[in-house]
């Protein structure tokens, strides 16, 4: 019985392990793939962790359905966002932006 | 006859507050003319809005059971009423305001009004959700609506694709926190229903807690509470009013009505109540004082609308985490401030063409009632007495005193003393500057749009001045709330 | 006509007077008419409300309940229903004033200056009539907004950072520290109602406790000049001479003073003596400003500045009668503030007269005026005399009242009354040779812009103002068994 146990830990512990990881990389990146990445990355982990810890069928199906949202929806609009900008770089991004702002007149 | 029909819809009430939206929203993608979609969604807007608004009534002023639907997963306690009450009322107005702004989504002014449906049934969802499948798969479906609707907001300005991005990151992190803070709690407690945390709470508390503030950090997310507002400024400003007013009413009171319910079965624990509640105030704290900060610097009025939504759901934090009726009762006026204010703001200046502080120079000449609008908005940030803001701030001050927690009350006259140089910043532009020659040529504004924000900032004076219907419903909302939770 | 119609006539009638005059700017005879006509209205009104006070019949109206246990509610007193008498009594001789001024000088926005004007004044009567303290936290607030728009009329291109300042110092402090002070007063009292004797008193309060609220009051009131919140004072100096009136004579700066008064004698009352620490250390923040302030108004040169910092000074003798906690420290604050409003209203509008007809501003350019123009200038001196406190004028009885009360055994306070005499003697110095010189010195020659000179509507209120200044020195004594159960606590 003990082995058992111990290989649900290893799989919850590695389930947080990777979504920290996506977290990191989801929240922080400066690229906007591994922006998505992250996220996905961080899904898949949260995924893990719930089929380590047991949790109820419904909560993975769930969690499986936002997982393909946030793959579509971000592969949408990575692409968009490489039309519109030319570049995938969140700084790159952010400049253009920036600039394109209409400029305020000082207080 | 028709009585009967009447009982047979508000024994349905809570299914039909999600599955009207959801329906108009069909609808209205299938139809070619904005106009008209417009007009078809604002008419299952209102329909939702007095379903959720009767069903509130009935079950805070009237005193009727809260009801537990079968076989749908629904089930609708005190804050859930107020809460679908509120952010059905948001959306009415929202998608009302955006007849203004339509032609920034050209043809695809039908999508974007049935997204924002969408998004409103959503959170709607996750208010009402009976066990955590619901919420979470609510909260999702609600957040994606309404990234979707910034992204839209690229046909206009490639820069709501940005705003959809960071949407779309802080999202994504948020679910993954949440499904697996879901994990921990179903298994500590037993179960994945809401009700089970009132009681199962025993097994294993650590875990439970540690759960509840992976799902509460998932939700002040989405609430944009600061420091976690790091998406909102972008999204707000350059993801077109109608995301705007959507994010503030929809999305960040649905996520914070969330909050409001799963904490007050954290609180009332005696074995992690007193760490929930330390940690919640600590968030909200921070949130204010980040918040004010921000928005006396903001750039542009929707940046400084983000701001002004961190300050008052930090403010709303702060009431939830005193754990007591009256911290609660706070909390519930301070939302619906929040609502009023944002719809003031934000739909007073989409309704007169203006989205830069620049463009608010001597608006007060050249739209009056927008400006009207605006000021009011304002105001009930500052927290100005007899407007609603005020309510919520005395409200929260005196609750804090209450228990005792002098830096709660400090923290909520921070925040109005920050709330007097931002808004007082709005008012003198409003009033007291002349406008540049560049911003003189504004468009004409479609008038039937400022409604909403003239309604917003009626009531933002007038639940200021007579605010004993909603002081009574959201005094029933946390006696009720926190009674069954005990 | 019930009690209770009039005190609601008095917010009403200046609202209306406001709108009509905003809606009908033409012909400018009927705007007039209607500014002056409605304003006489309000005087009436607010002398039948201080007729019933002193029948000794209660007046209270309710307007809305906005928390519970607090209601928007007026009430007249004896010390609010007075004030209100003399802001709405001089209110009229200003709508007479302000509309000779705006012919003058050809304003171009007129219509919005009387109505400020008008809605001003009914905002500082509100302050008067409050009931408790949030229906007076109500009104403090509501008075700073509807005058920012006068703060903004000036000559120059400064107005949006002249407004910047006067929003800020005003409502950042009643929102930082007198808010506060008031819902822990609540919580501590259970109640915001005011009552003579002091809601605080007998409340157990510890001596701490009390201090702490004493400042946050007092210092909160940023309207009283109290320093460290006084520069929206000099910030609003450079508006015109109508708008100075309501900001510094009669309606912003009274109303501060009289706010800081209704909270010594109605939420305080006995328990100052509790708070000494603070008061005494108020009362000398206060007395020096005083000083400083009448030393400032001596090296100004323009004179809206040297009336600006003439009247700070006297409103800070309001605030040192106030907390001296004597009943005759309270008399002598009640009767500076009423004496103070006749004397400043009628230099500021002399002065005003002054700069319409003849286009002189500075103190360097008023030598010799006063013999073209008599009227105006003998009003300028009475109510110089007055600011002064030179005897027998009206202002003489507050200074002697006030500097009584401080050197009294039980206050002990022979440095505070040491204090208040030097500021006289500086007023003395600022006021005194100007009017002095105007009235002695050869008149110039090309003294009027047009040869017709004052008009009737400019000359007659600073008469009249004059004359009030001096009919207050006979009132003296009734005033004070008038006033007297503001100081005298209910059983």
């Amino acid at each position: 019985m003990a082995p058992l146990v111990s290989a649900l830990h290893l799989a919850l512990a590695a389930g947080i392990v990777l979504l920290m990881c996506g977290v990191a990389l989801g929240w922080a990146s400066v690229s906007v793939a591994k922006r998505v990445v992250g996220v996905i990355v961080a899904l898949l982990g949260a995924i893990v962790g719930l089929a380590a810890l047991g949790a109820p069928q419904a909560m993975m199906i769930a969690g499986a359905a936002a997982l393909f949202a946030y793959v579509t929806i971000g592969a949408g609009i990575l692409a968009r966002l490489q039309e519109a900008y030319g570049a995938t770089d969140v700084a790159d991004i952010d400049r253009g932006d920036a600039d394109a702002e209409p400029a305020e007149p000082s207080a | 006859m028709i009585e009967g029909y009447i009982v047979l819809l508000r024994a349905h009430a809570p299914l039909l507050a999600i599955a009207v939206p959801l329906a108009v929203a069909a609808l209205t993608a299938l139809i070619a003319s904005p106009r008209v979609a417009w007009v078809v969604a604002s008419f299952g807007a209102l329909t939702t809005a007095m379903i959720a608004v009767d069903m509130a009534g009935r079950i805070l002023l009237g005193g009727t059971q809260p009801l537990m639907q079968e076989g749908v997963g629904l089930g609708v306690d005190a804050v859930g009423a107020f809460g679908a009450a509120i952010v059905s009322l948001g959306a009415l107005l929202a998608v009302i305001a955006a007849g203004a702004t339509l032609k920034d989504f050209g043809k695809a002014a039908p999508f974007a009004l049935a997204t924002g449906l969408a998004a409103s049934a959503a959170w709607s969802g996750v208010v009402l959700a009976r066990d955590f499948v619901g919420l979470f798969v609510g909260a999702q479906a609600g957040w994606l609506a309404v990234a979707g609707v910034v992204a839209l907001a690229a046909l206009r300005d490639r820069a709501g694709l940005n705003g959809a991005l960071r949407m779309l990151s802080a999202g994504g992190v948020s679910a993954a926190l949440m499904l697996l803070g879901i994990g921990l709690l179903a298994t500590s407690i037993n179960g994945v229903e809401l009700s089970v945390l009132a009681t199962n709470w025993h097994g294993a508390p650590i875990s439970a807690a540690t759960g509840l503030a992976l799902i509460s950090i998932a939700l002040a997310i989405c609430a944009a509470i600061a420091p976690l507002h790091a998406w909102a400024p972008i999204s707000y400003a350059r993801g077109g009013a109608f995301a705007g007013l959507l994010i503030g009413t929809v999305a960040s009171a649905g996520a914070l009505c969330g909050l409001a319910r799963l904490i007050a079965f954290g609180v009332a624990s005696p074995e992690v109540g007193g760490g929930v509640s330390l940690a919640l105030s600590v968030l909200g704290g921070a949130s204010v004082l980040v918040g004010s900060a921000q928005a006396v610097g903001a750039a542009s009025l929707r940046r400084l609308a983000a701001y002004a939504v961190a300050v008052q759901g930090g403010c709303i934090l702060l009431g939830i985490a005193l754990g007591s009726p009256a911290g609660f009762e706070a909390a519930f006026v301070q939302l619906f401030g929040l609502v009023a204010s944002v719809l003031a703001l934000i739909g007073g200046a989409a309704a007169a063409g203006g989205d830069t502080l620049g463009a608010l120079d001597g608006l007060g000449r050249r739209a009056p009632l927008a400006s009207v609008a605006i000021t009011a908005g304002a105001l009930s940030l500052m927290g100005a007495p007899l407007s609603i803001g005020f309510l919520g701030r005395w409200r929260l001050i005196e609750a804090a005193l209450g228990v005792g927690w002098w830096w709660v009350a400090a923290v909520a006259i921070a925040a109005s003393l920050a709330g007097v140089f931002y808004g007082g910043r709005l008012i003198e532009r409003l009033y007291f500057r002349r406008a540049s020659t560049a911003v003189a040529a504004s468009r004409d504004p479609w008038r039937f749009a400022l409604a909403p924000a003239l309604l917003s900032a009626i009531a933002a004076v007038a639940l200021g001045l007579q605010p004993i219907v909603l002081l009574h419903a959201a005094e029933s909302a946390s006696q009720l709330v926190l009674g069954r939770a005990e | 006509m019930t009690p209770a119609l009039a005190l609601t006539g008095m917010f009403v009638v200046p609202l209306v007077q406001a709108i009509l005059v905003v809606l009908l700017p033409r012909p400018p005879g009927l705007r007039d008419v209607l500014h002056i006509g409605l304003s006489l209205l309000t005087a009436g009104l607010a002398v039948y409300l201080l007729n019933t006070v002193a029948h000794g019949v209660p007046v209270r109206v309710v307007f809305a309940q906005p928390l519970p246990n607090v209601d928007l509610a007026f009430s007249a007193e004896p010390l609010g229903a007075l004030v209100a008498v003399v802001i709405a009594g001089l209110s009229v001789l200003h709508a007479a004033h302000t509309t000779g001024f705006v012919r003058a000088t050809g304003e171009k926005a007129a219509s919005g200056l009387m109505a400020f004007n008008a809605l001003a004044a009914a905002a500082a009567m509100a302050v008067a009539y409050s009931s408790n303290l949030f229906t007076m936290f109500v009104a403090y607030q509501a008075l700073a907004l509807v005058a920012s728009p006068l703060a903004a009329r000036r000559d120059d291109e400064d107005a949006g950072r002249s407004v910047r300042t006067f929003l800020a110092t005003i409502l950042a402090p009643s929102m930082g520290l007198f808010l506060p002070a008031m819902v822990w007063t609540y919580t501590i009292a259970g109640t915001a109602e005011f009552q003579a004797g002091g809601i605080l008193a007998g409340r157990g309060l510890d001596e701490g406790t009390a201090n702490v609220l004493l400042v946050l009051f007092v210092v909160g009131l940023a309207m009283s000049a109290m320093p460290p919140f006084y520069q929206w004072l000099s910030a609003t100096s450079g508006a015109t001479y109508p708008s100075l009136v309501s900001i510094q004579a009669l309606a912003v700066l009274p109303a501060g003073g009289l706010a800081v008064l209704k909270i010594a004698a109605f939420v305080f009352g006995s328990e100052l003596n509790d708070a000494k620490l603070a008061a005494h250390a108020l009362v000398a923040i206060a007395g020096v400003g005083m000083c400083i302030a009448a030393l400032i108004a001596l090296s100004k040169q323009d004179l809206r500045e040297r009336l600006a910092y003439s009247c700070m000074a006297q409103a800070l003798a309001v605030v040192m009668g106030a907390l001296l906690a004597l009943s005759a420290g309270l008399f002598a604050a009640a009767l500076q503030i009423v004496a103070t409003m006749c004397a400043a209203t009628t230099l500021m509008m002399a002065a005003g007269t002054t700069a319409a007809v003849t286009g002189r501003r500075n103190a360097a350019d008023y030598p010799g005026l006063g013999r073209v123009m008599p009227w105006t200038f003998a009003g300028f001196a009475v109510a110089s005399a007055s600011m002064i406190g030179m005897p027998p004028f009206a202002g003489a009885w507050a200074k002697v009242w006030l500097i009584i009360a401080a050197a009294t055994p039980g206050a002990g306070l022979i440095w505070a009354a040491v204090l208040i005499g030097v500021a006289a003697v500086l007023t003395f110095a600022h006021l005194g040779p100007l009017a002095a010189a105007a009235l002695a010195a050869r008149a110039p020659t090309d003294a009027f812009k047009r040869p017709d000179g004052a008009s009737i509507l400019l000359a007659t209120p600073v008469i009249v103002g004059a004359a009030a200044t001096l009919w207050l020195l006979v009132l003296a004594d009734p005033l004070a068994s008038f006033l007297s159960p503001v100081w005298t606590p209910h059983p």
